[in-house]
């Protein structure tokens, strides 16, 4: 039967939900410190970043499983976001807890590996620790052993042949009429968005980037529009609103996979390198920094580069090809092809990341049709 | 020796008993007010501090008003502030005009079967994730949707009419998405109307719109004005829906807030943030004092 609770029983009430509550905040505020937490119990943690999606976050999370099987005492946690998601958070916590990263090594791609540099965010490895970095080219070494490059994430064209009947052959498709509205990348992704591409084949280059904006302002229509993800940038093309957009090649060749209506070519220009890195972020300890080196060691071994190329189709960046013989005939992995592969200065693109950022939206975003 | 300030012990405790009574509910706000003051006002601070005291890579940082001014001074940021305010205004237009028909309609509906249907299908979009129901408007209104499929079958357009990556696409959505947020306030001041004061006013000679103008818009306006507040407000801080209904193309506050934490400019960042709010708490402001304005100039009429 229904009571009627007096006033007094209600605040008693009130007061003990609240305690709990509070009690509930106070647990959950101590499991999410733990990830940050250099050590409990003579445990030490880390948390490793790495890109979520398809294959990608593989390797990372058997490495990170067959480390902590060989070392009892370390425990990794493998957090899966994006980059522009997690590194804006990554350099809050640098400037809020300086000591306590909310990441302490991992994944990181060209754009936000040099955007670090630019916000001082990286560790220098010692690489007696990496010896497996000798295996790596060296073009793909960084400044000062801030990081280092593992493999290539190759840039071309992706189209659906539903509605594209000849298929693309340069980057200057992006742009040309035929495409006019049909056209779309990650709004402000500088390797996909033909911005860089085009100033370079038109006169300019990363510090010179005018002809691009000049060619893009004036082509503002090709865009039929802006996607924020890569899987996003997929539906459009695969649901034909967008015919043709700048795609990892190992994205591509993975949705085709899937029976995603879409095709990746090559164009006559060569892809787009698109660098990937390995990264210890500012604020670990030394034993942190030791067990992160250690990791970067097992995933830059040729075991885990072979594993790693098998599943995502990505080039790894060793002097002698890692890559399976089940991959090897892919256009892609061709040492020649990796060769020609159109370079970009991203210094320069994460200096001015804010400024084109912002000219993008004036210059092109706001000449579009709505 | 006693002091004469100090009342007698029955009195004083006769006070005590009355301040208990008045300020009992002071408790049961408590939780609301320490959520308000730790979640929003300590983030709002947050913000503002952040706008002036920009990030920096290396050294201490220091003061600037760079960030307010870049906004303030360009024209461009102007033209992103009126796309956002008139998505806000159309929207909530649309959704009144959609919601309170629909509200009304409701409030007579007697058989609880029905009213319970009616109940389902206007609020059920609301357990669905935004981003499902705004994927469902892409499927529906892109160039090869169903929209577009059916009214190029029944031969009433030649080419797919665009209704997505554009300023209609996101009002479509939009108002989809908010409606239940209009209703629900309406519904709740509809449902407490009796029909004296409307039978009053016909006997008094008024036709249906004079009634309906007269009598029952001023009593139901309370919930009016609440569903637009709160379907302004939520409009013009959306992301998600404008995003994907804008293709990205329709640059809109929020949207700005966005591309700048993206880019970890923080200062921007918050500055658009810190003008969203203040754009929202001013209409709202303005909002209410019109309806304020207009009970006032209501009560001089009638009397």
């Amino acid at each position: 039967m229904a009571r009627r609770m007096k006033r007094r029983e209600f605040l008693a009430e009130s007061a003990k939900t609240g305690l709990g509550l509070f009690a509930l905040a106070q647990i959950g505020g101590t499991t999410l410190g733990l990830a940050q937490q250099a050590s409990a119990g003579g445990t030490e943690r880390l948390t490793m970043f790495v890109w979520s999606g398809l294959n990608l976050p593989v390797v990372a999370h058997e490495v990170s499983k067959f480390y902590m099987q060989n070392h009892p005492g370390v425990q990794i946690e493998v957090l899966e976001g994006q980059n522009f998601e997690v590194y804006p958070k990554m350099v809050s916590a640098r400037k809020l807890t300086p000591d306590k990263p909310l990441v302490h090594f991992g994944y990181s791609n060209a754009q936000f590996t040099y955007q670090g540099d630019v916000d001082d965010m990286w560790e220098t490895l010692d690489l007696n620790n990496v010896p497996n970095a000798a295996n790596i080219a060296d073009a793909y070494r960084r400044p000062g052993n801030k990081g280092i490059g593992f493999s290539i994430a190759p840039v071309g064209l992706m189209y659906n042949p539903t509605f594209v009947k000849e298929p693309p052959t340069s980057w200057t498709d992006m742009w040309h009429p035929r495409f006019r509205g049909k056209v779309t990348s990650v709004k402000y992704a500088w390797y996909a968005n033909g911005l860089v591409v085009a100033a370079k084949l038109n006169g300019g280059n990363e510090k010179n980037i005018d002809p691009g904006f000049k060619l893009w302002s004036e082509r503002a229509n090709q865009f039929v529009a802006f996607a924020n993800s890569n899987v996003e940038t997929r539906d459009l093309v695969v649901r034909g609103d967008a015919w043709l957009a700048a795609m990892f090649g190992g994205n591509a060749l993975q949705w085709k996979q899937d029976g995603a209506p879409l095709e990746f070519v090559i164009p006559r220009e060569g892809v787009i390198a698109f660098p990937l890195y390995l990264i210890v972020v500012k604020g670990v300890t030394p034993q942190q920094k030791r067990i992160a080196e250690d990791v970067i060691n097992l995933i830059l071994s040729e075991r885990w580069l072979a594993r790693w190329a098998t599943l995502t189709f990505y080039v790894p960046t060793t002097k002698k090809s890692v890559v399976p013989p089940s991959l090897r005939d892919l256009p892609m992995y061709s040492p020649a092809e990796t060769g020609r592969a159109i370079q970009f200065d991203w210094l320069t693109i994460a200096q001015n990341e804010r400024i084109w950022r912002e000219r993008w939206d004036k210059e092109v975003v706001a000449r579009m049709g709505r | 020796m006693a002091r004469a300030d100090v009342l007698p012990l029955p009195q004083r405790r006769a006070i005590w008993r009355v301040m208990a009574r008045r300020y009992a509910h002071l408790p049961l706000l408590a939780p609301a007010v320490a959520v308000s003051v730790a979640v929003f006002w300590a983030c709002m601070a947050v913000l503002v501090v952040m706008s002036v005291y920009p990030f920096l890579a290396a050294g201490t940082p220091r003061f600037t008003l760079d960030a307010w001014q870049r906004f303030l001074v360009d024209p461009f940021y102007w033209g992103v502030v009126g796309t956002t305010l008139r998505i806000g205004v159309v929207v909530t237009a649309l959704s009144l005009l959609i919601g309170y028909p629909t509200a009304y309609a409701m409030s007579k509906i007697r058989r609880p079967g029905w009213a319970l249907a009616c109940y389902v299908v206007l609020f059920a979009p609301i357990l669905v994730s935004v981003v499902v129901r705004t994927y469902g408007w892409l499927l529906l209104l892109s160039q090869t949707g169903a929209v577009n499929y059916v009214l190029r079958t029944l031969g009433l357009i030649g080419q797919p009419i665009p209704l997505i990556f554009n300023t209609t696409g996101i009002i479509i959505a939009m108002v989809h998405i908010l409606l239940p947020f209009a209703v629900f306030p309406i519904l709740s001041v509809v449902g407490q109307l009796t029909s004296d004061l409307k039978e009053a006013a016909m006997d008094l000679g008024a036709n249906r719109w004079q009634t309906f103008r007269r009598v029952t818009l001023p009593l139901t306006l309370p919930g009016v004005v609440a569903a637009a507040q709160i379907v302004f407000t939520l409009t013009i801080s959306a992301f998600v829906t404008p995003f994907l209904m804008g293709g990205g193309k329709v640059q809109i506050l929020s949207g700005l807030i966005y591309r700048d934490m993206e880019a970890v400019n923080l200062a921007f960042a918050s500055t658009v943030a810190l003008i969203l709010l203040a754009l929202a708490m001013a209409i709202l402001a303005a909002s209410n004092v019109l309806v304020r304005r207009s009970y006032s100039r209501a009560e001089v009429l009638r009397t």
